[in-house]
């Protein structure tokens, strides 16, 4: 599991000060506080140093992969918003998120060292996430038409983000305990296998709860994640095909109840199916996607040199078709390699392993990784219907960042553990040595 | 104008030059697990240098591969087996059952399934995986369920048999 990344972390850190360096000198672009991008530079730097210093035997390419991302972001958010009045100082807000990021990475990584000591308060992790979701509903306010902000002092920010990471703690937690109790079971219902209540009912209402609440204050990326991920847990743990089926009916039957009672939803399915026939309402946002996206060609328009401006929301959910615009579709198929990567190793994290609950923790954290990219990008490509939630470290958005930058913490946790139990076998005297 | 084009072109070829650079780096260093040469191919020391992930370092990376190793089965406790008999573990798929068909066959066995378990190389790990048997079969005491990694000094119980693993 030991991996060093001195060197992606040099090329990642170059990508992003050739790509701020093309903006200022060719653009004329007014120079951003350059403190800041050395503050952003010295962040990644010391978090990769910290990590390979608390984490020796942790999977640091993460971090690299994480550094890329970013930085991409970082340079796309100031290319898109530097002369726009009202957000010129949205990058530099981006790197202040980062750094609050990071905070939290090593924060966990210093709490939790001993991770599995979360899946003890597992019940307490699952009812704050849902009470966090629960929370917008009384003292949240609305933005784009969605009430999923919540304000602390001057801080704004999205409790979902975090729900989502609390509850994947919950159900690792609680479908290594019982998975055997779940794939074990000879009752059926109409030729389908079901587990005893006793043993299904938390994670039912668990689910039940979290997903009634978010399609009720109407966020429908976040219900598609809520619903995706505890399901693949579910048969990663158990096994059991027929979890899948069911869940393939309900979110048919779902969708469709969803399309039939939200008016934004069938807004979203026909500015899918048939855009041209609304390009000034419903498929304004997804055409101009599409025609940047068409804009970069191969190789894209270059830095500062595409109109992806023309995106509503292009620094947020849209960055995407920026990317692929400026950088063309090289650059964002080199994005999307970064983030298959950040998937494989996150997968193979999964693999390597002890037990079953850090198994299912590192498979959930990196399925919804996964999931929230497919998503997005599916969604700005117009491969699937638009559901408006970040692309991860890359997109505009501070609860966000903060909550990815969780994530990586708990998967370089995973992986610390699991290096640390291969190289003890290798050679136990070693690993004494450096404990003592 | 010229002047202005030929330094903007310069920078985006090199970002995405460099973009590239990074996947490639990685990619090398994070997947190159994957490229394990499989038992019965013959072994080329050019191409193992191309895909370590530690070579670095002065120990070998933990059962990256099967490469040369030979794993064993090493019978614990039976009723129906010697002890501290010893099964090698080859590549493809070994399947462990009372059946007289079985690679290795716990004859006479009253707690073994006919096919009982299979074990399987994959991505240089070993797995176990019960073959949907009466009694189940079970890693250091845990019920295996799907294809479960086998790790040096694991107990797989099959039966009324333990073995031992060790690579």
């Amino acid at each position: 599991m030991t991996q060093r990344a001195t060197i992606p972390m040099a090329i990642a850190l170059l990508v992003t000060t050739l790509g701020f360096a093309t903006l200022i000198f060719v653009q004329e672009a007014k120079s951003p506080p350059l403190i800041y991008g050395a503050y952003y530079a010295g962040t990644m730097v010391a978090l990769y140093l910290g990590v390979r210093l608390w984490l020796p035997h942790s999977d640091a390419l993460l971090l690299a992969v994480v550094t890329l991302l970013t930085g991409v972001g970082l340079v796309m958010i100031y290319r898109l918003t530097y002369d726009v009045p009202g957000v010129e100082n949205l990058a530099t807000t981006q790197a202040g998120w980062i750094l609050v990021g990071s905070a939290a990475l090593v924060l966990t990584v210093l709490l939790f060292k001993d991770y599995h000591r979360l899946f003890n308060y597992k019940y307490l992790l699952a009812a704050v996430a849902v009470g966090l979701i629960a929370s917008t509903i009384f003292f949240g306010y609305e933005v784009n038409g969605a009430q999923l902000w919540l304000r602390v002092g001057p801080v704004n920010f999205q409790p979902s983000e975090f729900a989502r990471i609390a509850l994947i703690i919950f159900f690792a937690g609680y479908l290594a305990d019982t998975r055997d109790l779940l794939a074990a079971t000879s009752r059926t219902i109409l030729g389908v296998q079901v587990p005893a209540l006793k043993y299904f009912g938390p994670v039912a209402l668990v689910w039940a709860a979290s997903l009634g609440l978010l399609v009720f204050e109407k966020d429908l990326g976040s219900s598609l994640l809520f619903f995706a991920v505890p399901l693949l847990m579910l048969y990663v743990a158990t096994g059991r095909i027929a979890y899948v089926i069911l869940g393939t009916v309900l979110f048919s039957v779902g969708s469709l109840a969803t399309y039939f009672l939200f008016d934004h939803v069938q807004v979203r399915v026909s500015a899918w199916l048939d855009p041209w026939s609304q390009p000034d309402t419903g498929g304004f946002q997804i055409l101009q996607s599409l025609f940047s996206i068409a804009d970069g060609g191969i190789t894209g328009t270059g830095l500062g040199e595409g109109f992806s401006q023309a995106i509503p929301e292009v620094e947020t959910d849209f960055i995407f078709s920026a990317i692929a615009s400026e950088l063309g579709l090289l650059g964002s198929t080199a994005l999307l390699l970064a983030f298959l990567v950040f998937v494989y190793r996150g997968i193979k994290i999964s693999l390597l392993a002890a037990d079953d609950a850090s198994k299912l923790l590192a498979f959930g954290l990196t399925s919804m990784f996964a999931l929230q990219t497919l998503i997005i990008v599916g969604g700005v490509t117009k491969a699937i219907p638009l559901t408006g939630i970040t692309l991860p470290f890359v997109s505009y958005g501070g609860s966000s960042v903060v909550g990815n930058f969780v994530l990586t913490a708990l998967l370089l946790l995973v992986s610390e553990s699991a290096g640390r139990r291969a190289a003890e076998e290798e050679d136990p005297e070693v690993v004494e040595g450096e404990a003592a | 104008m010229l002047d202005l084009q030929v330094p903007l072109l310069a920078a985006k070829a090199l970002l995405l030059l460099l973009l590239f650079a990074f996947i490639y780096v990685v990619v090398r260093r994070g997947i190159g697990d994957l490229r394990a040469v499989p038992d019965d191919e013959v072994f080329v020391p050019g191409v193992e240098n191309k895909t370590p992930r530690r070579r670095a370092q002065e120990k070998p990376a933990y059962g990256s591969n099967g490469r040369g190793k030979s794993s064993v089965l090493v019978v614990e406790d039976s009723e129906v087996l010697a002890p501290e008999t010893r099964f090698p573990v080859s590549g493809g798929v070994m399947v462990l059952g009372r059946s007289s068909g079985s690679d290795i066959v716990l004859k006479n066995d009253d707690y073994a399934s006919g096919e009982h378990a299979r074990l399987t190389r994959h991505g240089g790990l070993m797995y176990v995986e019960d073959a949907e048997s009466t009694n189940g079969t079970y890693v250091n005491g845990r019920k295996a369920v799907g294809a479960t990694p086998l790790r040096s000094g694991d107990r797989v119980k099959v039966g009324s048999t333990t073995f031992r693993y060790s690579e």
